[in-house]
């Protein structure tokens, strides 16, 4: 199928019990604006193959780009492999992939010539509805081929191509540094230019206000953009490895109730276009749909090989890697239900309350616990159902277990996609907001 | 090959770097040997300057240079509308080969486990310790860089280093300490470390007993790496021309000729220093490393400047143009960054303080233009010119203008420090870079407990 493959597997062979490699060919355009100005169009290309073996029980792991000097890397994987973990899988001989799309054909076709002008276009928007705006802009087209084979048959590859389009403005209002942004990251070309400028527009709009804001309880709605920060907690909490090391508060609680009635979070590697989605994972495990809550029971933890190996498990086909890192169980695309209410509805709704889009300083929480404690980047007052200006300085901190279960009043009926997400804005009553 | 590729393009200058790579690494997480072993990398790219505009290629397969060549100048020419600026330096031909007595890449995988085992045995084995973190690593880089100047040049490089951390747990009281060294010196980098493993340890458990601190203004005294964290931090990155070029305030405040501290104040980048983490002889656009004063004797004299920002600004360059791989063009960065010592003993500095700090070790920090926060790893008391007890989560905070004027004592003591992290900036991290500096002395710095 692939020389330097075969080749890399036909050296490997003789020296370990087992063998597997990821070979990933691609390329990547970025073009990027800074201050309203184009700074750089660049071309990379990647190319590089990683390659696992399982020698004397243990597994050994080495990466390389120099695709000339393939005994080297043989003889590293192996030699690592006097140190390596034992191997707790044996590797999967194949299966039936299901049909999903990867690769956009008009994605293919679009060049660094159509993205400035792109850019160009987005910064004559802002320029008039937000012009003290200054702009930074990201177009970021990447198309590559996966190939994975190993020494008890496995042979895949597919084609693969994703999309960034990042919007971000900072401004001075009201003597406050204003960041607001807005960012699409998909397999498909999503041109959301005049989407996107005019949310940042009304945001810009909205934040020329300051609101004054009391320290205490009050609902506080979560926009699409500000929900990532929960489920980044909730990939955390499914991860097979936080089960393995115990580190999840989700052990040992498979089949109960977890999460609000009205919530199902499902796993789909196999979603049209989406971010993460492929026909196989990383090791060569077939992925499909999986439950991880259904109406707010948590129905499955996420596996690669090693880890499910370690607990008596099988891979959930969450195997995710780059070519130059061993595998560790990953979630691929989590699909969120969506409620009933649309959105502009709940913000109608909303008798006093707050609205977020961006939370800083999530690094800092212990979110593997789903503890979080934040300052609001970019948030907005309610009264009687309209903004009545951004709110500064503020602060809000809770469990995003106990949030999505005992806190959950409305989910948006529209759902969007943020990255990997594709996720419904949510309503949460009662949350701690402390403004300075 | 290169040069004739060189001679293709169609722009205004374009250089080309070719970069080979090995990382070898033993990470000892608690109990557990997570992992030993060899990545290798191989890449290039070119880069080609177009009416002030760059382009730039990457690439792992060398095949069709010429075709990279011309993508290159393609993607220039969408970028430039002004004018090409390149600060005039010497064209360069050297071939610089590292050779080290004990060079790590002699030494086996086994004895490199070897090595971290017996740290980390030192620090798990220890009683009150639940958590430990060895890792060692070291990096073979050989570079090949060559412009439409003529230039070409062949630098070796190798870097060695080893981190430790150790996690005390008493009760819901969880303390961390850490430490690293790291330089381009050799293999003997990092044996003997059992002190530095020991004293992890007895600072981890040490931070179990020690008192937060009371916030306040106190008098400070910096330890080396304190300092040369502020150095870097704090004021280096001020003086990184591309952010001064680009910001109208920050350009003001980076007068050259302005008054920043006394006399006996200055701080300088020098990537010349053999041995240093920081150390290299030739930037990433070829240009020769150099002993850069930024501040001397209390006056802004400087900046670091790559070939445009220097060309823009009219000042010479400064060797400081730095990409961390093939896969990144060079940016202004830091090589080894400190403050010049003087004569004051740390018995002295100490010794004239009634009520005070001794900060030692940063664990980390943030800066927003002139304003910063850093973490010190730990700190002891200073009373009646004594070292009292140790403190803990204590956190500095202020201008960094006002306590450059603030500093009144420089030790003689001075200590530069690599490690194995480096610095980031623009999506490049890490880079090898080295800080430092002696004990120093500042009034009135506003720490802030928990």
């Amino acid at each position: 199928m692939n020389k330097i493959i075969d080749q890399i597997l036909g050296l490997a062979k003789r020296k370990s019990e087992a063998a597997e490699v990821i070979l990933v060919e691609g390329q990547e355009s970025p073009v990027d604006f800074r201050s309203g100005k184009l700074h750089s169009v660049q071309h990379k290309e990647i190319k590089g193959a990683g390659l696992r073996v399982v020698k004397n029980g243990r597994i050994g792991f080495s990466s390389t780009t120099d695709l000339e000097k393939l005994p080297e890397l043989v003889d590293h994987a192996v030699a690592g492999a006097a140190f390596g973990q034992p191997a707790a899988f044996k590797l999967p001989a194949g299966c039936r992939p299901a049909g999903v799309r990867t690769v956009d054909p008009k994605l293919e076709k679009f060049t660094t010539v159509q993205a400035v002008a792109e850019g160009n276009k987005a910064l004559g928007i802002l320029a008039q509805k937000a012009p003290a705006l200054k702009c930074d802009i990201g177009l970021n087209k990447k198309s590559y081929q996966i190939t994975l084979a190993n020494s008890r048959g496995f042979r895949g590859r597919y084609d693969k191509t994703t999309f960034h389009y990042g919007l971000s403005g900072v401004a001075v209002i009201n003597g406050s540094l204003t960041f607001i942004g807005q960012d699409r990251r998909g397999g498909k070309l999503d041109l959301a230019t005049s989407v996107m400028t005019a949310r940042i527009a009304r945001m810009y709009h909205d934040a020329q206000k300051t609101a004054k804001l009391s320290s205490g309880k009050m609902p506080v709605l979560f926009m699409p953009e500000a929900m990532s920060l929960l489920w980044m907690s909730i990939a955390m909490g499914v991860n097979g490895k936080a089960e393995q090391k115990k580190t999840t508060p989700l052990l040992g609680r498979l089949g109960e109730k977890m999460l609000d009635p009205r919530i199902t979070i499902t796993d789909d590697p196999l979603l049209p276009y989406g971010l993460a989605s492929a026909p196989f994972d990383d090791e060569g495990v077939c992925g499909a749909k999986l439950d991880l809550f259904r109406q707010g029971v948590f129905k499955s933890f996420i596996y690669d090989l090693q880890t499910a190996g370690l607990l008596n498990k099988r891979s959930t086909g969450h195997g995710s890697r780059s070519f130059g890192t061993q595998p560790s169980p990953q979630v691929s695309n989590l699909v969120i239900s969506p409620g009933q209410t649309k959105l502009a509805q709940m913000i109608k709704n909303l008798d006093s309350g707050l609205i977020v889009y961006d939370l800083l300083g999530a690094g800092q929480s212990n979110i593997a616990a789903g503890d979080f404690s934040v300052n609001i980047g970019l948030g907005y007052k309610v009264e009687q159902g309209k903004i009545v200006g951004r709110v500064k300085d503020a602060m809000i901190a809770g469990n995003v277990y106990d949030l999505l279960k005992n806190k959950v009043l409305e989910i948006s009926a529209e759902t969007e996609a943020q990255g990997q997400y594709h996720t419904p804005a949510i309503l949460f009553d009662g949350m701690n907001v402390a403004a300075k | 090959m290169i040069k004739k590729a060189l001679g293709k393009g169609q722009a205004d200058y374009i250089e080309i770097r070719l970069e080979e790579k090995a990382v070898t690494s033993v990470v000892y997480s608690g109990r557990e040997l997570d992992g030993a072993g060899t990545n290798t990398t191989k890449g290039g790219n070119v880069r080609a300057l177009y009416k002030g505009g760059w382009g730039f290629v990457s690439f792992n397969s060398m095949d069709q240079l010429e075709a990279k060549v011309a993508e290159a100048c393609r993607a220039a020419r969408l970028v430039g509308k002004g004018k090409s600026v390149l600060a005039k330096v010497p064209k360069v031909n050297a071939d610089i080969r590292v050779s080290l007595k004990d060079d790590p890449r002699k030494i086996s995988l086994a004895q490199k486990v070897e090595l971290a085992k017996g740290y980390n045995g030192i620090i798990i084995g220890s009683k009150g310790i639940i958590s430990s973190g060895v890792r060692y690593e070291d990096v073979f880089k050989k570079q090949t860089f060559a412009n439409t100047e003529g230039s070409f040049i062949a630098e070796e490089r190798v870097y060695c280093g080893a981190a430790f951390s150790a996690v005390a747990k008493d009760g819901a009281n969880v303390q961390r300490a850490h430490d690293s060294v790291g330089g381009t010196e050799g293999y003997h980098t990092v044996l003997k470390l059992e002190q530095n493993a020991q004293q992890t340890v007895r600072d981890a458990l040490g931070l179990l007993k020690a008192e937060k601190v009371s916030s306040g203004k106190y008098t400070v005294v910096m330890d080396p790496k304190m300092c040369g964290v502020f150095a870097h931090e704090a004021f280096g990155h001020l003086s990184e021309a591309d952010h001064i070029s680009e910001n109208a305030k920050l350009k003001k405040m980076m007068t050259l000729g302005r008054r920043f501290g006394t006399s006996a104040l200055s701080i300088l980048d020098d990537a010349t220093i053999k041995g240093q983490r920081g150390h290299y002889y030739y930037d990433e656009e070829g240009v020769a490393s150099h002993k850069n004063y930024l501040i001397r004797n209390g006056i802004l004299v400087g900046r670091l400047h790559s070939r445009q920002t220097a060309g823009r600004m009219n000042e010479k360059a400064t060797g400081s143009a730095r990409a961390i791989s093939y896969q990144f063009g060079p940016i202004v960065r830091m090589g080894c960054t400190y403050i010049e010592p003087r004569d004051c003993s740390f018995q002295k500095m100490i010794g004239e303080i009634r009520h005070g700090l001794y900060v030692v070790s940063a664990l980390g920090g943030m800066t927003e233009l002139e304003m910063f926060t850093f973490s010190a790893m730990k700190a002891y008391l200073i009373k009646n010119g004594k070292l009292g007890p140790m403190v803990r989560d204590v956190i500095l905070t202020g201008n960094v203008f006002e306590t450059l004027k603030n500093i009144d004592a420089i030790g003689d003591d001075l200590e530069l420090h690599g490690g194995l992290g480096g610095c980031g900036k623009d999506g490049q991290m890490p880079l090898p870079v080295s800080d430092g500096g002696p004990h120093i002395r500042v009034k009135d710095v506003v720490v802030g407990g928990k």
